[in-house]
């Protein structure tokens, strides 16, 4: 329950320091909601021109983008830390959070927020409305989607990073992953076959980051139900696990800090 | 203005970006996986209606030749940005060298190294997927290709020029992230503009991202020969513009600085 209150407080204390620079914040947020709807755009030209892909039409591009993005936006707005994590890892940055009595995973995530993630959210939100794929019966599963979404971000993006505890610098090559990751998934699924597929169900989860949790928001059957859940609670294990083998592996950078 | 101080900055650049090899790995893999996803996209669209004038090995190369743009291009605004931040251009403003130049010559040889590294494994990967070279052939893929370099090499100086602009704003990124997305919309990243709908074309050749990524493509799958002379002229028009806008971008940044006090 401590460990709750202590979420709860830090996710508080981030969304404060997003708003403490209103301008900075209201304008990182405003061009990235610009630069979503961009993407957007040339997508609405090619289905304009094509109808669909396999089936896929510009209503579930949308509401895919939507739920990407919006889960995406909410993990590195909340725990924007995690892109800093390998950085930590070989530079001893996680001395600090090692000697708190709270789970150091936990602290090192939401030591950052990134305001550009509230951008995110808010037009990933915004392309979920518009594309009309989600009933107003159905709005909370689609925040079952998007958390879900964020966490499978988010703890992927542990797994690439955590790699540093073994390989040592790997700072460009996770960003490089975690941007593969955020690539699969606002593709339609119905794309990719074979090997390509299994890498999407397993080292690379773009189907539990993307097109599992736009379908549990659209169509919230038992079995998408359990397909998104279960996906992601694999993915955040296996994050959970791999990052306290690392932690075991880590070697302090005698810093002294405050944070 | 001695070109070659220049030269040697240029080499040094391209010796250093050579180095780090390391670097090109994650660029080539993306721009792979890239070129694999469209590639499906293309096959399973074409299988259903026509693709119009292009086929699928067109479309292929076309997105080889504009991401290798894409892609290439180093974050030069981030660079000038990081000067500006770090108070480190007062030092370099008292070199022997233009520093806007300077800056932009280093850009070049990245550039130029990521072009030659991600043209072998792009189009290697693009005639692998696509069976063969686009309809143009070999001729139509060395022209493209070499009014890709003089085009990205447009693309870097207008990012030189956003870079000028965190004399002012200090925070380049989102007057960056605006070009971008205008270069992928309005230069046709993704598929040629002769897939557009009229309206967007007229707008978009108001502007000059069709030379910086449509125009390349677009001769490297095969246009006329009046297509590649008119995209020439176009491009050198640009460069003129650009190199004139940056000189003056340049003196009137630097009248900033001396207001801020350096």
């Amino acid at each position: 329950m401590n460990t709750v209150r202590f979420l709860s407080l830090l996710i508080r204390t981030n969304l404060r320091a997003s708003l403490a620079l209103r301008a900075a914040f209201l304008m990182q947020a405003g061009f990235m909601f610009l630069n979503n709807l961009t993407f957007f755009a040339v997508w609405a030209i090619f289905f304009r021109r094509f109808h669909d892909i396999n089936g896929f039409g510009a209503r579930d591009m949308l509401l895919t983008y939507g739920i990407v993005a919006s889960g995406f936006g909410l993990a590195v707005a909340l725990g924007g830390g995690v892109r800093d994590l390998s950085r930590m890892a070989i530079e001893g940055g996680l001395d600090t959070y090692l000697s708190q009595p709270k789970p150091v995973l936990l602290q090192a995530l939401c030591s950052r927020t990134i305001a550009a993630g509230w951008g995110d959210l808010a037009s990933g939100l915004v392309m979920v409305g518009v594309s009309g794929r989600v009933s107003l019966a159905h709005l909370p599963f689609l925040a079952l989607a998007v958390l879900l979404g964020g966490s499978v971000f988010m703890a992927a993006g542990v797994i690439f990073h955590s790699a540093a505890f073994w390989l040592g610098p790997v700072d460009s090559l996770a960003r490089t992953m975690w941007e593969f990751l955020i690539t699969f998934s606002v593709y339609p699924e119905t794309i990719f076959g074979g090997p390509i597929r299994l890498l999407l169900f397993t080292l690379m989860p773009a189907a539990f980051s993307g097109f599992m949790p736009a379908r549990l928001a659209h169509d919230p059957t038992l079995s998408n139900l359990a397909a998104a859940l279960g996906g992601a609670a694999s993915v955040v294990c296996a994050a959970l696990v791999i990052f306290a083998r690392g932690l075991r592996r880590y070697e302090s950078g005698n810093q002294i800090g405050a944070h | 203005m001695n070109l070659r101080k220049y030269r040697a900055v240029v080499s040094t650049a391209m010796a250093q970006t050579l180095a780090a090899r390391a670097v090109f790995l994650g660029r080539v893999a993306f721009y792979a996986i890239l070129l694999t996803i469209y590639g499906r996209i293309w096959e399973l669209v074409g299988q259903r209606s026509p693709l119009g004038r292009f086929g699928r090995a067109d479309l292929v190369w076309y997105l080889a030749i504009t991401e290798w743009i894409a892609l290439s291009l180093p974050a030069i605004h981030l660079e000038i940005e990081a000067d500006v931040r770090s108070g480190n251009v007062a030092y370099l403003l008292s070199r022997p060298i233009s520093y806007f130049w300077l800056r932009f010559a280093e850009g070049l040889g990245t550039l130029l190294v990521r072009m030659l590294i991600l043209g072998l494994f792009g189009f290697g990967i693009a005639y692998l997927l696509s069976g063969g070279l686009a309809s143009g052939g070999l001729l139509a893929l060395v022209c493209g290709a070499l009014t890709a370099v003089v085009a990205a090499t447009l693309n870097l100086i207008f990012c030189a020029i956003i870079g000028l602009s965190a004399f002012f704003i200090e925070d380049t990124s989102p007057l960056y992230w605006v070009w971008q997305k205008l270069a992928f919309v309005f230069g046709g990243l993704m598929f040629p503009l002769d897939m557009y709908p009229e309206t967007v074309r007229t707008v978009a050749n108001a502007t000059p991202f069709p030379s910086l990524l449509y125009a390349p493509g677009r001769i490297a799958i095969g246009a006329d020969p009046a297509f590649l002379w008119q995209t020439t002229l176009v491009l050198f028009g640009w460069l003129v513009v650009a190199v004139v806008s940056a000189h003056f971008a340049f003196r009137r940044a630097l009248k900033a600085l001396e207001i801020n006090g350096g």
